[in-house]
């Protein structure tokens, strides 16, 4: 009954964006301001209509009614409260239902935060986003229907998945699927601008906006997801280049380069259609990573047609490239080019350009090693693999080129080749950053390192960051005394440079974060009640096997004491857990962190009869925590530039300087 | 010996293809079953020994889990090519011998990035390709094309706000 | 079950309808899509002219400091926008720019 209410209200959201996708198109042709409010009012419509069946699905995963095949597949008696609220994303119609859900949310506050500058273009946002919607809800009415019944219904479903049962499952998804649902918005302004033929003044700081809050939750979702993967799959990594990593990662990168586009813009108005082609490319890439992902395609061509959803998701992708292609090829002569006539040579803009090259160019290197398995199979028969020795052959090199782009291009200034105290600014940070790579190397233990080459990379690399990160907060400080240090006006006009320079300052610990986790130690030992290893300066004693129930699973803990030099700092506990609803023995991680390094220790296997002897997996994962809270950083920098409130508003600056 | 284990190995190998097709629709990397009796070996990681092994077994990939070596997975299968891994690394022989040996049964596919031969040359050549033509590339098309490109008679903001102000004054007074 | 599905298509239907009899109508605002000399320097005029009246406004007290400052950079973003438009279009085809 609810199950085909909330289906109904799903056809009905595919009426309204159709009607709105019509009524948008015909608004922009004819400049009606009515048909363009009803077509907005279609989008507000699906949009309440939507979270309307979402609520009445959340409802009735918590009445358990298996007679939803979808409730059924994900989620069962047992499951725990809050699992039963994430169970909603945790198989493909749901996530799908998500990303539709929140595409429509953000499509909706886009159209009614719209900014009085942009009224002329407003009708073809509304088109884009509409039509992109319109195709998402046939798709989940014709092949992911969350709503589909079940005869007759089951007393009991067949449960969640057991590794999504973590509390970083509740946030990443979401997380994530708001920054690909919030990059519609950049790319529906693009296609809005190609169509108008113009980028107007007030286009590109609504943009920015948006691909800022876009490039928010992108990096905190990506990060999340290491982060549970890190905590739950138990190998002691948090990043494995798999596929499903790097379709989140591909429109990560599209986007950074897209705000370092917007930069240029913004400055000097050159740079506008490569602005137009990356905000449509990096949506387009968190469609295609979706595609990829779940089509089953990368697994093998072969899988790809067994699933109707796959074939229709090519068909969308291929026809919304075309269009933008066609509308892109007649109407881009029409944007006009920039203010004036101006050479590049050495300058701020010309750093800009090399790091969008650079960061492009992983996104295209990340692209080629994700498909290349699907190409090879398909020309040549061959199955292969491309997996993390393939990237990390690449993608250290062009991480190190960005850190010496960001100290560099941060130094200069736009349109001159002059480096204001450049040169003293970089001797001093070398200096500063020698005793800065020494902390590093001592407390990360670099010294240790087996390979000479990996520890020669690892010291230049951390130096290099070191000195970046001087370079920056050197220039911050230059910057800080041409406002005599009045932090009033640096935060009111500065907010922008601020956010910037806390991203980049993230992206540094983050890298230097990589590279400690160069080195890692590992030690496999099987242990008997009351013996103690020994393993990099700390003693673990275990005690024994114990079962414990914790809500819906039955863990089995291998506890462990452990202590340091001598004196006990606490005890951890490794275990294995089993669901009611899977065979499975679950890893269940004990993690034991200090700045410099985690103690990570697994249970790999355990005397079932009595519990008095144990394998462990021992690991020490050095700098984890800087990735953390380098995530941390580079989010809150994103975040206070998107308050800025003067960029993007040259106009307005101008004219309270001319009055 | 060997034999019968090869002939087991390929019989799951085979079915877990049939599976991993069907449950790629889950979201991250799941490691695979853990068999509850298998036993697990302290893997050296030291040493002559350690070192090669450590080598191969991360150049290997997991059949059963997305994005992971052998080496880092614990999947029964993971453990039964380690088992092999080691079983070779001690009887001497070298890194590229036991690759060989691995490709030999199972294809290219076992290896984590495909050999530099035949058509995946082109795998390797594209990124080199995209770093050493890049740069040209956006030289030419973005650097060097300013220069000669007309500007189309448009002004600049600031001119045009200069313009504005000056009529504003004339309509006022 | 089936009346309430009516009710949500004809809610639905009215909500769409609804713009049609409610609120401001006419022609949305244009930008300097205008391909025609003339109606770009008239639409200047226009702009210059609005600047002038809420200048007064504001200086008569009709105009809130904050709504004053909007319309400012409103139609200072427009004049720009016309503005540009005509000088490439004085450029690209001088015979019509010089009408």
């Amino acid at each position: 009954m609810l199950a085909d209410l909330g289906f109904y209200l799903l056809l009905m959201c595919l009426i309204s964006t159709c009607y709105g996708v019509v009524s948008a198109v015909l608004a922009a042709v004819w400049r009606h301001r009515r048909l363009y409010r009803s077509s907005r009012l279609a989008l507000t419509a699906s949009c309440a209509m939507s979270v309307s069946a979402a609520i009445m699905l959340w409802y009735m995963f918590f009445n358990r009614d298996y007679s939803v095949a979808y409730i059924f597949k994900t989620s069962s008696n047992d499951l725990p409260q809050v699992y039963t609220l994430t169970a909603f994303w945790s198989s493909l119609e749901g996530s799908h239902f998500l990303w539709t859900l929140l595409l429509c949310s953000y499509g909706t506050i886009a159209l009614w935060t719209y900014s009085k500058d942009n009224e002329h273009i407003m009708p073809y946002v509304s088109a884009s986003i509409q039509a992109v919607l319109g195709w998402m809800f046939y798709l989940l009415l014709s092949h992911s229907d969350p709503f589909l019944r079940l005869f007759p219904a089951r007393p009991d479903g067949q449960g969640m998945n057991t590794l999504l049962q973590n509390p970083y499952m509740a946030i990443h998804p979401p997380t994530l699927f708001t920054g690909y649902t919030a990059l519609a918005i950049p790319a529906a302004y693009s296609v809005a601008a190609l169509c108008y033929g113009d980028i107007t003044e007030g286009w590109l700081k609504t943009t920015r906006r948006w691909t800022l809050y876009a490039w928010c939750a992108l990096t905190a979702g990506i990060i999340l997801g290491g982060h549970w993967a890190y905590v739950e799959l138990g190998w002691s990594g948090y990043w494995a280049w798999d596929p499903v990593e790097n379709s989140s990662f591909i429109p990560w990168l599209f986007c950074t380069a897209l705000l370092h586009s917007l930069v240029v813009q913004d400055k000097l108005g050159h740079l506008k259609r490569l602005t137009l082609i990356l905000a449509f490319l990096a949506f387009f890439f968190s469609f295609f990573g979706t595609f990829i992902t779940r089509s089953g395609v990368i697994s093998s061509v072969h899988s790809f047609a067994e699933s109707p959803i796959g074939p229709n998701y090519l068909a969308f992708l291929a026809g919304m490239l075309l269009v933008v292609a066609v509308i892109y090829g007649f109407r881009a002569p029409s944007i006009l080019p920039p203010e004036a006539d101006k050479a590049w040579g050495v300058s701020k803009e010309s750093a800009l350009v090399i790091t969008q090259f650079l960061l492009l160019t992983l996104a295209a290197i990340v692209c080629v090693g994700t498909l290349y398995p699907i190409v090879s199979e398909a020309i040549t028969g061959e199955r292969t693999t491309v997996q993390a020795p393939y990237f990390n052959t690449f993608a250290p090199w062009i991480g190190l080129g960005l850190v010496v782009a960001i100290a560099l291009g941060n130094m200069m200034r736009y349109q001159t080749s002059k480096m204001p105290g450049g040169p003293k600014l970089m001797a001093i940070a070398a200096a500063v950053a020698v005793p800065l790579t020494a902390a590093l190397v001592i407390g990360g233990d670099v010294m240790s390192t087996k390979k000479p080459f990996n520890l020669g990379a690892q010291l230049v690399g951390l130096f290099l960051c070191a000195w970046s990160t001087a370079c920056l907060t050197g220039d911050l400080w230059q910057r800080l005394q041409d406002l005599r240090f009045n932090l009033g006006l640096f935060f009111s006009r500065n907010l922008a440079y601020f956010g910037g320079y806390l991203a980049h300052i993230g992206l540094l610990i983050a890298i230097a974060g990589f590279l400690g986790n160069y080195r890692g130690l590992q030690k496999i030992a099987t242990l008997t009640s009351g013996e103690t290893i020994d393993f990099y300066g700390y003693q673990l004693r275990f005690d024994e096997i114990r079962e414990v129930q914790k809500d819906n699973a039955t863990l089995y803990q291998g506890a462990l004491d452990v202590s340091r030099a001598g004196a006990p700092i606490g005890a951890i506990k490794p275990a294995r857990s089993r669901y009611p609803t899977s065979s499975n023995l679950n890893h269940e991680v004990a993690l034991m962190s200090t700045f410099w390094h985690d103690l990570y220790v697994t249970l790999s296997d355990f005397d079932r009869e009595n519990g008095r002897k144990a394998t462990f997996e021992l690991h020490i994962n050095p700098t984890v925590r800087f990735v953390w809270i380098a995530a941390f950083v580079m989010v809150i920098g994103g975040l206070i530039a998107m308050f800025d409130r003067y960029r993007g508003n040259k106009s307005r600056d101008a004219i309270r300087a001319a009055i | 010996m060997m034999t019968i284990q090869f002939s087991r190995i390929l019989k799951i190998f085979s079915l877990i293809l049939v599976n991993t097709a069907v449950a790629t629709t889950l979201i991250a990397g799941e490691s695979g079953p853990v068999d509850e009796d298998a036993l697990k070996k302290a893997w050296p990681s030291d040493g002559p020994v350690g070192e090669l092994f450590h080598e191969v077994a991360g150049s290997l990939r997991c059949p059963t889990c997305t994005g992971l070596s052998v080496l880092e997975s614990d999947a029964r299968f993971s453990q039964q090519i380690k088992q092999i891994v080691l079983e070779q690394v001690e009887a001497g022989k070298n890194r590229e011998e036991i690759l060989q040996h691995f490709t030999e049964r199972y294809g290219p596919w076992i290896l984590r990035s495909p050999p530099p031969r035949g058509f995946n040359v082109l795998a390797w050549l594209m990124p080199l390709t995209i770093l050493l033509l890049g740069p040209p590339a956006v030289w030419f098309f973005v650097w060097r094309k300013r220069r000669v490109m007309n500007t189309l008679g448009v002004r600049s903001a600031d001119d045009i706000i200069k313009e504005m102000h000056g009529r504003l004054k004339e309509m006022q007074t | 079950m089936i009346y309430l599905a009516v009710f949500i298509g004809i809610i639905l239907i009215a909500v769409l309808l609804a713009p049609f009899w409610f609120g401001p109508g006419g022609l949305l605002q244009a930008g300097s899509s205008i391909n025609s000399a003339t109606e770009l320097g008239a639409l200047k005029e226009a702009l210059l002219k609005r600047y002038v009246d809420d200048e007064k406004a504001f200086k008569a007290g009709h105009l809130s400091a904050t709504s004053w400052e909007q319309r400012q950079s409103f139609l200072t973003n427009r004049y720009i926008d016309a503005a540009r438009r005509l000088d490439f279009l004085q450029h690209t085809q001088p015979s019509r720019g010089a009408e």
